[in-house]
Protein backbone atom coordinates (compact mmCIF):
# COMPACT_ATOMS: atom_id res chain seq x y z
CA UNK A 1 0.00 0.00 0.00
CA UNK A 2 1.06 3.21 -0.59
CA UNK A 3 3.20 5.14 2.61
CA UNK A 4 3.42 2.28 4.18
CA UNK A 5 6.36 2.04 6.34
CA UNK A 6 8.44 -1.25 4.96
CA UNK A 7 9.89 -3.80 7.45
CA UNK A 8 13.04 -3.14 9.63
CA UNK A 9 14.41 -5.96 8.50
CA UNK A 10 13.62 -6.30 5.04
CA UNK A 11 16.03 -4.15 2.22
CA UNK A 12 16.12 -1.82 -0.81
CA UNK A 13 18.13 -1.43 -3.44
CA UNK A 14 19.44 1.86 -5.04
CA UNK A 15 20.19 2.42 -8.39
CA UNK A 16 23.97 3.96 -8.26
CA UNK A 17 25.09 5.25 -11.85
CA UNK A 18 28.74 5.35 -12.92
CA UNK A 19 28.72 8.87 -12.58
CA UNK A 20 28.06 8.55 -8.69
CA UNK A 21 30.58 5.60 -8.29
CA UNK A 22 33.24 5.35 -10.85
CA UNK A 23 34.90 2.74 -9.49
CA UNK A 24 31.94 0.36 -8.67
CA UNK A 25 31.68 1.81 -4.99
CA UNK A 26 28.52 3.82 -4.19
CA UNK A 27 29.57 7.07 -2.39
CA UNK A 28 27.62 9.88 -1.29
CA UNK A 29 26.50 11.24 -4.32
CA UNK A 30 25.05 7.64 -5.11
CA UNK A 31 22.34 8.72 -2.32
CA UNK A 32 22.00 12.47 -2.80
CA UNK A 33 18.61 13.40 -3.73
CA UNK A 34 17.77 15.41 -6.95
CA UNK A 35 16.87 19.21 -6.03
CA UNK A 36 12.71 18.62 -6.17
CA UNK A 37 12.87 15.35 -5.55
CA UNK A 38 10.77 14.48 -1.70
CA UNK A 39 13.18 11.13 -1.22
CA UNK A 40 15.04 8.82 -2.55
CA UNK A 41 13.99 6.16 -4.71
CA UNK A 42 14.36 2.83 -4.06
CA UNK A 43 13.50 -0.81 -4.67
CA UNK A 44 11.72 -2.89 -2.01
CA UNK A 45 13.37 -6.62 -2.18
CA UNK A 46 11.19 -8.51 -0.60
CA UNK A 47 8.54 -7.25 -2.37
CA UNK A 48 9.08 -10.23 -5.56
CA UNK A 49 8.99 -12.61 -2.80
CA UNK A 50 12.18 -14.80 -3.89
CA UNK A 51 14.34 -16.90 -2.18
CA UNK A 52 17.67 -14.51 -2.77
CA UNK A 53 18.42 -11.42 -3.42
CA UNK A 54 20.17 -12.02 -6.87
CA UNK A 55 17.03 -13.29 -7.88
CA UNK A 56 14.97 -10.51 -6.60
CA UNK A 57 17.50 -7.69 -7.99
CA UNK A 58 16.65 -9.98 -11.52
CA UNK A 59 12.48 -8.84 -11.08
CA UNK A 60 14.23 -5.34 -9.78
CA UNK A 61 15.97 -5.24 -13.16
CA UNK A 62 12.79 -5.77 -15.34
CA UNK A 63 10.61 -3.39 -13.47
CA UNK A 64 13.04 -0.01 -12.63
CA UNK A 65 12.21 2.88 -15.28
CA UNK A 66 16.08 3.75 -15.89
CA UNK A 67 18.55 3.24 -18.29
CA UNK A 68 21.12 0.76 -16.27
CA UNK A 69 24.57 1.19 -17.37
CA UNK A 70 26.71 -1.41 -17.75
CA UNK A 71 28.95 -0.22 -15.35
CA UNK A 72 26.59 0.88 -12.60
CA UNK A 73 25.72 -0.70 -9.49
CA UNK A 74 22.80 -1.85 -7.55
CA UNK A 75 23.83 -0.78 -3.72
CA UNK A 76 21.66 -3.22 -1.08
CA UNK A 77 20.61 -1.61 2.10
CA UNK A 78 18.64 -2.65 5.18
CA UNK A 79 16.15 -0.55 6.47
CA UNK A 80 16.42 -0.54 9.61
CA UNK A 81 19.69 -0.23 9.57
CA UNK A 82 19.56 3.32 7.65
CA UNK A 83 17.28 4.72 9.61
CA UNK A 84 19.02 3.49 12.98
CA UNK A 85 22.80 4.07 11.77
CA UNK A 86 21.47 7.52 10.50
CA UNK A 87 19.45 8.90 13.52
CA UNK A 88 22.21 7.74 15.79
CA UNK A 89 24.98 8.95 14.33
CA UNK A 90 23.82 12.33 12.79
CA UNK A 91 23.75 15.43 14.26
CA UNK A 92 20.27 16.02 14.78
CA UNK A 93 18.70 12.32 15.70
CA UNK A 94 17.22 12.67 11.84
CA UNK A 95 14.62 10.26 11.63
CA UNK A 96 14.19 8.80 8.20
CA UNK A 97 11.75 6.79 7.00
CA UNK A 98 11.46 3.89 4.46
CA UNK A 99 7.91 4.13 2.70
CA UNK A 100 6.41 2.22 -0.06
CA UNK A 101 5.63 4.05 -2.75
CA UNK A 102 4.50 1.59 -5.93
CA UNK A 103 3.35 2.95 -9.46
CA UNK A 104 2.12 1.14 -12.30
CA UNK A 105 5.25 -0.16 -13.83
CA UNK A 106 6.92 -0.55 -10.80
CA UNK A 107 5.24 -2.07 -7.72
CA UNK A 108 8.37 -2.63 -5.75
CA UNK A 109 9.37 1.23 -6.15
CA UNK A 110 10.17 2.87 -2.94
CA UNK A 111 11.49 5.90 -1.26
CA UNK A 112 14.12 6.75 1.62
CA UNK A 113 11.99 10.15 3.03
CA UNK A 114 13.33 12.67 5.62
CA UNK A 115 16.21 14.69 4.07
CA UNK A 116 16.77 17.03 1.29
CA UNK A 117 19.33 17.48 -1.67
CA UNK A 118 21.29 19.94 0.57
CA UNK A 119 21.67 17.25 3.55
CA UNK A 120 24.96 15.81 1.42
CA UNK A 121 26.01 14.21 5.58
CA UNK A 122 22.67 11.92 5.40
CA UNK A 123 23.70 10.79 2.24
CA UNK A 124 27.54 9.87 3.37
CA UNK A 125 26.02 8.23 6.34
CA UNK A 126 23.59 5.82 4.23
CA UNK A 127 26.51 5.34 2.10
CA UNK A 128 28.62 3.55 5.43
CA UNK A 129 25.68 1.00 5.77
CA UNK A 130 25.93 -0.53 1.90
CA UNK A 131 25.75 -4.33 2.59
CA UNK A 132 26.52 -5.30 -0.71
CA UNK A 133 26.71 -4.65 -4.39
CA UNK A 134 25.63 -6.38 -7.71
CA UNK A 135 25.95 -5.26 -11.15
CA UNK A 136 23.36 -2.80 -12.32
CA UNK A 137 23.07 -5.47 -15.46
CA UNK A 138 22.26 -9.16 -15.62
CA UNK A 139 25.61 -10.57 -15.68
CA UNK B 1 69.95 27.60 9.14
CA UNK B 2 73.25 26.64 9.14
CA UNK B 3 75.70 28.45 7.06
CA UNK B 4 76.42 25.60 4.46
CA UNK B 5 72.62 25.71 4.10
CA UNK B 6 72.82 29.43 3.83
CA UNK B 7 75.30 29.32 0.87
CA UNK B 8 73.72 26.78 -0.72
CA UNK B 9 70.62 28.79 -0.65
CA UNK B 10 72.47 31.39 -2.23
CA UNK B 11 73.99 29.23 -5.01
CA UNK B 12 70.42 28.41 -6.15
CA UNK B 13 69.38 31.52 -5.67
CA UNK B 14 72.32 33.04 -8.14
CA UNK B 15 71.28 29.89 -10.90
CA UNK B 16 67.84 31.10 -10.47
CA UNK B 17 68.52 34.69 -11.28
CA UNK B 18 70.99 34.09 -13.47
CA UNK B 19 68.16 31.70 -15.41
CA UNK B 20 66.32 34.93 -15.67
CA UNK B 21 64.16 34.44 -12.22
CA UNK B 22 63.04 37.32 -10.28
CA UNK B 23 63.26 35.38 -6.58
CA UNK B 24 64.81 32.28 -5.03
CA UNK B 25 62.35 29.28 -4.35
CA UNK B 26 64.27 26.12 -3.79
CA UNK B 27 63.49 27.55 -0.53
CA UNK B 28 61.65 26.34 2.89
CA UNK B 29 58.44 28.16 3.53
CA UNK B 30 59.83 30.22 6.07
CA UNK B 31 63.10 31.69 3.91
CA UNK B 32 60.30 32.59 1.38
CA UNK B 33 58.85 34.38 4.29
CA UNK B 34 62.12 36.15 4.82
CA UNK B 35 62.83 37.04 1.52
CA UNK B 36 59.71 38.56 0.41
CA UNK B 37 60.89 41.33 3.13
CA UNK B 38 63.65 41.81 1.12
CA UNK B 39 63.65 45.07 -1.74
CA UNK B 40 61.95 43.68 -4.50
CA UNK B 41 64.07 43.90 -8.10
CA UNK B 42 61.60 45.90 -10.28
CA UNK B 43 59.30 42.71 -10.32
CA UNK B 44 55.34 43.21 -11.46
CA UNK B 45 52.51 43.39 -9.36
CA UNK B 46 51.87 40.09 -10.40
CA UNK B 47 55.48 38.68 -9.61
CA UNK B 48 55.38 40.52 -6.15
CA UNK B 49 52.31 37.53 -5.43
CA UNK B 50 54.01 34.61 -6.48
CA UNK B 51 56.34 33.97 -3.43
CA UNK B 52 53.54 35.00 -0.85
CA UNK B 53 51.17 32.28 -1.94
CA UNK B 54 53.94 29.89 -2.56
CA UNK B 55 54.82 29.94 1.19
CA UNK B 56 51.38 30.19 1.66
CA UNK B 57 50.46 27.10 0.01
CA UNK B 58 53.94 25.83 1.86
CA UNK B 59 54.91 24.64 -1.51
CA UNK B 60 58.53 23.37 -2.77
CA UNK B 61 59.80 24.14 -6.47
CA UNK B 62 63.57 23.27 -7.63
CA UNK B 63 65.54 25.38 -8.70
CA UNK B 64 65.92 23.85 -12.13
CA UNK B 65 61.59 23.05 -12.62
CA UNK B 66 61.25 26.98 -11.45
CA UNK B 67 62.99 28.03 -14.56
CA UNK B 68 60.39 26.25 -17.06
CA UNK B 69 57.49 27.17 -14.90
CA UNK B 70 57.29 30.01 -14.29
CA UNK B 71 54.62 30.13 -16.07
CA UNK B 72 53.33 27.55 -13.92
CA UNK B 73 53.70 29.56 -10.90
CA UNK B 74 51.61 31.91 -12.40
CA UNK B 75 48.42 29.75 -12.42
CA UNK B 76 49.10 29.77 -8.77
CA UNK B 77 46.66 33.00 -7.73
CA UNK B 78 44.16 33.40 -4.37
CA UNK B 79 41.57 34.79 -7.14
CA UNK B 80 42.20 33.25 -10.66
CA UNK B 81 39.84 36.56 -11.30
CA UNK B 82 43.14 38.11 -10.91
CA UNK B 83 44.82 36.86 -13.78
CA UNK B 84 41.72 36.03 -16.18
CA UNK B 85 44.47 35.34 -18.81
CA UNK B 86 45.36 32.36 -18.05
CA UNK B 87 42.25 31.16 -15.97
CA UNK B 88 39.76 28.74 -16.23
CA UNK B 89 37.14 30.96 -16.46
CA UNK B 90 38.37 32.31 -19.48
CA UNK B 91 36.38 29.11 -20.95
CA UNK B 92 33.05 30.47 -19.12
CA UNK B 93 33.28 33.21 -21.09
CA UNK B 94 33.01 31.70 -24.66
CA UNK B 95 29.72 31.78 -26.12
CA UNK B 96 29.68 27.71 -26.29
CA UNK B 97 27.57 25.06 -25.24
CA UNK B 98 28.19 23.58 -21.38
CA UNK B 99 29.55 20.64 -23.08
CA UNK B 100 32.02 22.26 -25.37
CA UNK B 101 33.11 24.11 -21.84
CA UNK B 102 33.43 21.28 -19.90
CA UNK B 103 35.91 19.81 -23.05
CA UNK B 104 37.96 22.93 -22.85
CA UNK B 105 38.14 22.31 -18.77
CA UNK B 106 39.66 19.41 -19.54
CA UNK B 107 42.14 19.95 -21.71
CA UNK B 108 42.90 22.93 -19.18
CA UNK B 109 43.68 20.30 -16.77
CA UNK B 110 45.44 18.25 -18.58
CA UNK B 111 47.63 20.62 -20.82
CA UNK B 112 47.71 24.21 -18.76
CA UNK B 113 46.69 23.53 -14.79
CA UNK B 114 49.13 23.86 -12.25
CA UNK B 115 47.23 20.61 -10.56
CA UNK B 116 50.13 17.93 -9.49
CA UNK B 117 47.65 14.98 -10.46
CA UNK B 118 46.46 16.83 -13.16
CA UNK B 119 46.44 13.30 -16.21
CA UNK B 120 44.74 11.54 -13.50
CA UNK B 121 42.02 14.00 -12.76
CA UNK B 122 41.81 14.84 -16.61
CA UNK B 123 40.74 11.06 -17.17
CA UNK B 124 38.60 10.60 -14.60
CA UNK B 125 36.69 14.18 -15.16
CA UNK B 126 36.86 12.97 -18.76
CA UNK B 127 35.34 9.43 -18.27
CA UNK B 128 32.45 11.63 -16.28
CA UNK B 129 31.58 13.77 -19.24
CA UNK B 130 31.76 10.29 -21.62
CA UNK B 131 29.78 8.85 -18.93
CA UNK B 132 26.85 12.06 -19.20
CA UNK B 133 27.21 12.14 -22.50
CA UNK B 134 26.49 8.69 -23.41
CA UNK B 135 22.95 9.07 -21.37
CA UNK B 136 20.23 11.33 -23.87
CA UNK B 137 18.28 11.99 -20.38
CA UNK B 138 21.65 13.78 -18.59
CA UNK B 139 22.41 17.15 -18.83
CA UNK B 140 26.34 18.20 -19.10
CA UNK B 141 28.72 18.53 -16.31
CA UNK B 142 28.22 21.86 -14.57
CA UNK B 143 31.05 23.94 -16.38
CA UNK B 144 31.17 26.91 -13.52
CA UNK B 145 31.24 23.73 -10.97
CA UNK B 146 34.04 21.99 -12.64
CA UNK B 147 36.11 25.75 -13.02
CA UNK B 148 35.51 26.27 -9.30
CA UNK B 149 37.01 22.77 -8.45
CA UNK B 150 40.03 23.16 -10.96
CA UNK B 151 40.58 26.77 -8.99
CA UNK B 152 40.37 25.33 -5.42
CA UNK B 153 42.70 22.78 -6.49
CA UNK B 154 44.56 25.24 -7.89
CA UNK B 155 44.94 27.43 -4.96
CA UNK B 156 45.24 24.11 -2.19
CA UNK B 157 48.14 22.57 -4.12
CA UNK B 158 49.06 20.23 -1.29
CA UNK B 159 46.35 17.92 -1.36
CA UNK B 160 45.84 14.16 -2.74
CA UNK B 161 44.00 13.32 -5.86
CA UNK B 162 40.58 13.06 -4.39
CA UNK B 163 37.33 10.62 -5.67
CA UNK B 164 35.64 13.03 -7.92
CA UNK B 165 31.81 12.32 -8.71
CA UNK B 166 28.63 13.88 -10.32
CA UNK B 167 25.62 15.40 -7.99
CA UNK B 168 22.46 14.31 -9.63
CA UNK B 169 22.78 18.11 -10.76
CA UNK B 170 25.97 16.95 -12.30
CA UNK B 171 27.91 19.23 -10.28
CA UNK B 172 31.80 18.35 -9.42
CA UNK B 173 32.45 16.55 -5.60
CA UNK B 174 35.38 15.77 -4.40
CA UNK B 175 36.07 13.34 -1.69
CA UNK B 176 39.27 12.36 0.70
CA UNK B 177 38.60 9.70 2.79
CA UNK B 178 40.20 7.14 4.36
CA UNK B 179 38.09 5.51 7.12
CA UNK B 180 34.96 6.27 8.60
CA UNK B 181 36.31 9.28 10.79
CA UNK B 182 38.85 10.59 8.11
CA UNK B 183 36.05 11.80 5.34
CA UNK B 184 36.14 15.19 3.95
CA UNK B 185 33.82 15.67 0.96
CA UNK B 186 32.98 19.01 -0.67
CA UNK B 187 29.98 19.72 -3.76
CA UNK B 188 31.45 23.11 -5.83
CA UNK B 189 28.09 24.90 -7.09
CA UNK B 190 28.37 26.54 -9.96
CA UNK B 191 27.67 29.89 -7.84
CA UNK B 192 31.50 29.54 -6.37
CA UNK B 193 29.79 27.88 -3.15
CA UNK B 194 30.56 24.84 -1.53
CA UNK B 195 28.75 22.25 0.31
CA UNK B 196 31.12 19.86 2.60
CA UNK B 197 31.12 17.12 4.86
CA UNK B 198 33.38 16.57 7.58
CA UNK B 199 33.59 13.17 9.56
CA UNK B 200 36.85 13.44 11.30
CA UNK B 201 38.01 12.23 15.45
CA UNK B 202 37.40 14.65 18.36
CA UNK B 203 39.98 15.95 19.57
CA UNK B 204 39.36 15.04 23.12
CA UNK B 205 38.64 11.42 22.55
CA UNK B 206 39.66 10.25 19.01
CA UNK B 207 37.07 7.22 19.34
CA UNK B 208 34.27 9.59 19.06
CA UNK B 209 33.49 10.86 16.05
CA UNK B 210 32.39 14.69 15.32
CA UNK B 211 30.57 15.14 11.94
CA UNK B 212 30.32 18.48 10.79
CA UNK B 213 28.81 20.06 7.34
CA UNK B 214 28.26 23.53 6.09
CA UNK B 215 28.40 25.67 3.12
CA UNK B 216 30.89 28.18 2.39
CA UNK B 217 32.89 30.27 -0.20
CA UNK B 218 34.98 28.18 -2.26
CA UNK B 219 38.06 30.73 -1.01
CA UNK B 220 37.36 30.23 2.59
CA UNK B 221 36.70 26.47 2.43
CA UNK B 222 39.90 25.40 3.68
CA UNK B 223 39.77 28.07 6.46
CA UNK B 224 36.63 26.21 7.81
CA UNK B 225 38.06 22.76 7.04
CA UNK B 226 41.89 23.19 8.51
CA UNK B 227 40.57 23.43 12.45
CA UNK B 228 39.42 20.05 11.83
CA UNK B 229 42.30 18.48 10.49
CA UNK B 230 41.09 17.28 7.41
CA UNK B 231 44.90 18.18 5.89
CA UNK B 232 45.98 15.21 8.35
CA UNK B 233 44.46 12.40 5.18
CA UNK B 234 43.84 14.85 2.55
CA UNK B 235 47.29 16.25 2.31
CA UNK B 236 50.40 15.03 0.62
Amino acid sequence: MKGEPLPDQDHVSRYCAPKTAPDGQPTGASFMLDPGHDFLSVNWLEYFDLPDQQAQLTQVRRVIRLNLAANGKFAVLNVGEVVNYVRENGPDNRLLSVLHEPNDDDPSHSGIHGYGFEDDWVADLITEVVQETYPAREP
Amino acid sequence: MSLVDQVALLEEHKKYLAAGGNFATGATSQDLAEFKEAPAEKLTEQENKIPRLIWVAGLRVSPTSDVESDSRLKYIFPDPLSDPSKSPFDVLDEMLPDKEKVRKLINFIRNKSTIQFAPALAARIHFLYEVVEEDPDEVSISPESLSNFICFLQNTPNLKYPDVVLTPSNEIRAQWRTAPNRHFAVVFLPNGTTRYVIFTPNLRDPDRIDRLSGITSVYTLMDRAEPHRVLDWASL
